[in-house]
């Protein structure tokens, strides 16, 4: 026999995936069990990042499919403060049928004088052209809301006034009985938010309010419905669109089409999936962590098989094989239950939030979030699994027979590293494309990284900590202190995995009170208490004396204003300019706009001069400073504004820095007199109240104000604040839920890092015992161990989360920073609480193991 | 499979050193070990604990690279192979009989014996495995793990494993040793006729000084040195 024959290759060996797979499965049989956490943690991991992508496609999609019925047609073409002219009506119906209708804001008056503010929508017979108006225990069957002076109005309302169906009340200079109780409608999702309760009228029950007058703040919205075979043309929408806006440059129409009913909706939660989708990849990485815990575990119990292999004749590259077969298996069922939980999520949300969400969610599964997820969680499997299994094919068969020759001696080759990386960069290279804000992801996926090293880091000062002080009193400490500092040590362990979910959790509660203390300590201390919308400017002096008539140290303060959208900035219209994100808001639908000779209370002029009084120049206008940068605007520019389907040319005389949290009335732009004070236009009115005023009072003003002036509406501030408290607490709800499952994912991989050194605890106990420890001592170092490392743990994520907290507040959303104690001793009971339940059931069975298995020598 | 030339030793080793790194420093195991085994003969190695025996076997065995000498099996000089080379050699020549069996826990009795077959691509891994096992007298446990097995039925299921792919080489570390007196003898009894069957040549590691008596020659080895090789012997037909 030569050396050739013998160690030759045998034939077709260069690929021999069948027999590692039929090893593979082999060794699967019986060792399944062991790596439930390895499946467990891929699955969590990809459910996360599928929920997450399958939520924001099931909310586009959903936009995209009920556009019609979102936006009440094919075409929605809005004005603001005037109705379309003949022409443009003309041009409208000569697209397909139209269906007007108007929405503005008013007080209903019950007859024992209670008031509130409804939002009215006043409908002609054309409505709805899309879907149905739903209503609730109705007068008569049928469209009631189209008979005369009969009106539909929300629940709320009836609650809020105490009345029912059939009660009248006063809208304007109308009487009006309601005919039912208002359900869905379409176009809800057109409406802007809303501070009261729905009313829906006919367009000749709104002729009798006397509501419509010049200047009037009310949004007018033509609807219309394509002809069948247009109505699905894309092309043609867009030809639609353009053709009116070249034909009426002057209009202001704000055009929606069903394609893109809700733009600024479909950004907001474009920008919260983005961030929700920052904490599925911490959860993805943190399920990575517990995969490599896991096979390292069991790697690590396969030591003398593999040697055994080795010994038999298997070759480096088959255990490679074998072993990464297993893996790979194992991934895809953990990958398969993380996509069936992420498909069915929005199913599930659907079924169990489908009051609470603005529109209903399209529950069928999206394949390309899905395949995204699936693609993650392969990634960040091959990610911590390489490594691993590289070590394991560097076990020497002399393992068998050298005791002395421990994992230490093992080195996972360097391609092995390579591929690892390579994986790591794929897997957020990926998330970076599946991103808009491409610059954020790649700086927080970094800050990520750096957060799980500096939590490893921790848990390694933790360990050299308890090192330094093993050697100590009582003896339960001691040993508590020699677990955390010796082989096997749970530090990092339990610094990784939940260091982060806590400290999501702690940083979303201590954003959260920020928020709301802004709201409470300063908008609802400081501002005024009601803001009153279309005051004659005739009025203005009867409604303050209507006013100090029942209360005499109210203050009141008002300004002129109308409505108009900016359609240019320096000649370039608006679609084509790039905002900064920050200033992108003032650009979409329409903005308050005022007059006045004199600088505006809590302004300071930054640059440019004020305009003198009686200035009879080219129109001028004042910019908020931070707006006008965040829209490169500087002083000397033209902004184009459409007030009342005229186009304005106005040039910055002046940029001004406004005190916003003053709540004095102020606007982002302020025009000079002569731009706008022949425009028709009513005022409006801020009234601040006396601290402590009686609420009767309060109430008694209101109603003598409704009374005398029936045309204007009342907002009361408290009740907008309540809803944007509402709204806030939601969100952070949704963001501490996605924080929760963080939380989950790291408790899961905690209990893999623990089973992974059961043996190892089982032998210290028997051992312990047999030198005479008694039960209440092995599981006082127990409790202590985790005890420690969880609190150590939960301060460290305490102050990331407040530090992090802090910079948000002071450089986001520049509000005040409060440390809130709760919020700390809240997460550190919960952390103690999950180490501790993870530790207590180690601790039983570690206690329950005999002794002889591990003493008894071969 | 092909015997070597009557004249090409089985096992050749020449000034062989082993020196092992050890925290205390270098740690020199076996020191100048020249020993020449002709094919066929039953070779015993005994001497003290640490006296280098299962070094000896590691090194015959391809498990542990020499730091000085050479090492030739089958005529086949080690240092010229990698380590998947000396994979791919001890499947196709040698087979190794451990003391604590190291019968892969996941697999059945079958599978473990077939594992060696299967690493050499043979055509009929199962059924010379079946045959292997019969040889054995365990045809009836094949289907078994090595859990549900005794220790004697383990070291038996061991022993067709290293011997199905009919190698020229056995190489056995205290086979018995885990094993009671009574089950220790119908193993070695079991590994001489085997090994009378199929001509193979055997390097037996072993305290026990009877089972050394049944081989052909006895190597005592001391402190890493051959202190006596003995002559061959007649061995007393069984």
């Amino acid at each position: 026999m030569t050396a050739a024959s013998a160690t030759a290759a045998p034939a077709g060996s260069g690929f021999r995936l069948p027999l590692a797979f039929t090893i593979a499965l082999r060794e699967l049989r019986a060792g399944a069990g062991r790596l439930s956490i390895f499946v467990l943690c891929i699955a969590l991991g990809v459910a996360a990042v599928a929920a997450i992508g399958s939520l924001s496609a099931s909310f586009d999609e959903a936009l995209a499919r009920q556009g019609r019925l979102l936006i009440g047609g094919d075409l929605s073409f809005e004005l603001i403060h005037r109705q379309a002219d003949n022409a443009e009506l003309a041009a409208l119906e000569a697209l397909g049928r139209v269906s007007e209708s108007a929405s503005f804001r008013a007080m209903a008056r019950s007859a024992a004088g209670k008031s509130a503010l409804v939002e009215v929508k006043a409908v002609d017979n054309a409505y709805p052209l899309y879907g149905d108006v739903s209503i609730i225990k109705a007068a008569h069957p049928g469209p009631v809301w189209r008979s005369p002076d009969v009106v539909l109005v929300e629940r709320a309302l009836l609650d809020r006034l105490n009345l029912d169906v059939g009660s009248t009340i006063a809208i304007g200079d109308a009487t009006v009985t309601i005919g039912g109780i208002l359900g869905e409608q379409p176009d809800r999702l057109a409406d802007r938010l809303a501070y009261g309760p729905k009313l829906l009228m006919s367009r000749d029950t709104l002729a009798h309010t006397g509501l419509v007058q010049p200047g009037s703040l009310i949004r007018w919205t033509y609807r219309v419905q394509l002809p069948k075979a247009r109505a699905s043309d894309k092309n043609y929408l867009t030809k639609a669109r353009n053709n009116t806006e070249k034909q009426f440059p002057q209009s202001g129409f704000a055009i929606h089409d069903w394609t893109d009913p809700a733009p600024s909706l479909r950004r907001d939660a474009d920008r919260f999936t983005q961030f929700i989708s920052f904490v599925g990849l911490t959860a993805l990485l943190l399920g990575g962590i517990g995969v490599g815990n896991a096979i390292r575990s069991y790697m690590a119990k396969k030591r003398e098989v593999i040697a055994t292999f080795k010994c038999l004749g298997a070759t480096s590259r088959l255990v490679l094989m074998v072993y990464l077969i297993q893996a790979l298996l194992l991934a895809s069922v953990g990958i398969a239950i993380g996509l069936l939980i992420g498909a069915l999520t929005p199913a599930l949300l659907a079924a169990l939030f489908a009051g609470s969400l603005p529109i209903t969610l399209a529950v069928e599964p999206h394949p390309l979030p899905l395949i995204a997820a699936a693609l993650a969680g392969l990634l960040t499997m091959v990610l911590f699994v390489l490594w691993p299994l590289g070590r394991a094919t560097s076990v020497s068969p002399a393992v068998l027979m050298r005791a002395h020759l421990t994992e230490e001696h093992e080195r996972s080759p360097w391609p092995y590293a390579a591929g690892s990386a390579a994986a790591g960069l794929a897997l957020f290279a990926l998330a970076i494309a599946a991103s808009e804000e491409r610059m954020i992801t790649a700086s927080i996926s970094a800050g990520i990284v750096l957060a799980f090293l500096l939590l490893s880091g921790f848990g390694l000062l933790l360990q050299r900590l308890a090192a330094r002080f093993r050697r100590t009193k009582p003896a339960s400490l001691a040993l508590a202190l020699a677990s955390i500092s010796g082989p096997g040590s749970l530090a990092r362990p339990i610094a990784v995995s939940l260091g982060l979910g806590l400290g999501l959790l702690v940083a979303t509660a201590l954003i959260h009170r920020a928020l709301l203390k802004e709201i409470e300590g300063n908008i609802e201390v400081d501002a005024p208490a009601y803001y009153f919308l279309d005051v004659e400017d005739s009025d203005v002096g009867k409604f303050a004396d209507t006013v100090k008539a029942v209360v005499p140290d109210a203050k009141l303060a008002d300004a002129p204003m109308l409505r108009g959208r900016i359609v240019a900035l320096k000649g370039v219209p608006v679609e084509r300019v790039e905002p900064d994100p920050d200033s992108r808001w003032v650009l979409s639908g329409d903005r308050g706009l005022t007059y006045t000779d004199e600088l505006p209370p809590a302004s300071t002029l930054v640059e440019g001069r004020w305009w003198p009084k009686d200035y009879s120049g080219p129109p001028l206008v004042s910019f908020d400073a931070d707006i006008a940068k965040g829209l490169g605007l500087k002083l000397g520019d033209t902004i184009t504004v459409n007030i009342l389907g005229r186009n304005v040319d106005a040039k910055i005389a002046s940029l001004r820095k406004i005190d916003w949290e003053s709540l004095a009335i102020n606007f982002v732009m302020v025009f000079s007199p002569n731009t706008l004070a022949a425009a028709p236009h009513r005022a409006l009115t801020t009234l601040e109240l006396p601290k402590g005023t009686d609420p009767v009072l309060e109430g008694k003003v209101i109603q003598a104000l409704a009374e005398r002036f029936p045309l204007v509406s009342a907002v009361k501030v408290g009740d907008i604040v309540a809803a944007a408290k509402e709204l806030l607490t939601k969100v952070m709800t949704a963001i501490k839920a996605t924080a929760g499952v963080t939380l989950l994912i790291g408790a899961a991989v905690l209990a893999g890092a623990i089973a992974a050194g059961q043996q190892q605890r089982k032998y210290l106990t028997v051992l312990y015992k047999t030198l005479g420890a008694t039960r209440g001592r092995i599981v006082s170092a127990e409790l202590l161990e985790f005890g420690l490392l969880g609190f150590a743990t939960a301060l460290l994520s305490i102050a990331i989360a407040t530090f992090t907290a802090w910079a948000l507040c002071k450089w986001a959303f520049d509000v005040e920073f409060v440390f809130v104690p709760s919020a700390a001793s809240e997460t550190v009971l919960l952390a103690l609480a999950l180490v501790l339940a993870v530790g207590a059931s180690t601790t039983w069975r570690v206690l329950s193991a005999k002794a002889a298995p591990y003493l008894r020598t071969e | 499979m092909d015997r070597p030339v009557e004249h090409t030793p089985a096992i050749a080793l020449e000034d062989v050193h082993v020196t092992l790194l050890s925290r205390a420093g270098p740690v020199a195991i076996l020191r100048g070990i020249d020993l020449r085994i002709p094919a066929g003969d039953a070779i015993a190695v005994v001497g003290p604990s640490g006296s280098g025996k299962s070094t000896l076997l590691m090194v015959v065995a391809g498990l542990e690279r020499t730091t000085g000498g050479s090492v030739s099996v089958q005529g086949i000089d080690y240092a010229t192979l990698d380590e998947d080379g000396l994979a791919r050699l001890r499947a196709a020549n040698i087979g190794i009989v451990f003391q604590s069996f190291h019968l892969v826990p996941t697999m059945t009795a079958l599978e473990n014996v077939a594992l060696p077959l299967e690493f050499l691509d043979h055509d009929n891994a199962f059924a010379a495995s079946r045959a292997a096992l019969a040889e054995v007298g365990l045809s009836h446990r094949e289907a078994h793990f090595p859990g549900q097995l005794s220790g004697g039925e383990q070291q038996r299921v061991a022993l067709a494993r290293a011997l199905a792919p009919r190698p020229a080489l056995i190489l056995a570390d205290e086979p018995t040793g885990n094993l009671d007196l009574a089950t220790g003898a119908q193993v070695m009894d079991l590994l001489f006729d085997l090994k009378a069957r199929t001509g193979a040549t055997l390097l037996l590691i072993t305290h026990d000084r009877s089972l050394a008596k049944r081989c052909d020659r006895i190597v005592s080895l001391a402190d890493g040195r051959i202190v006596s090789a003995g002559a061959k012997r007649k061995v007393a037909a069984s």
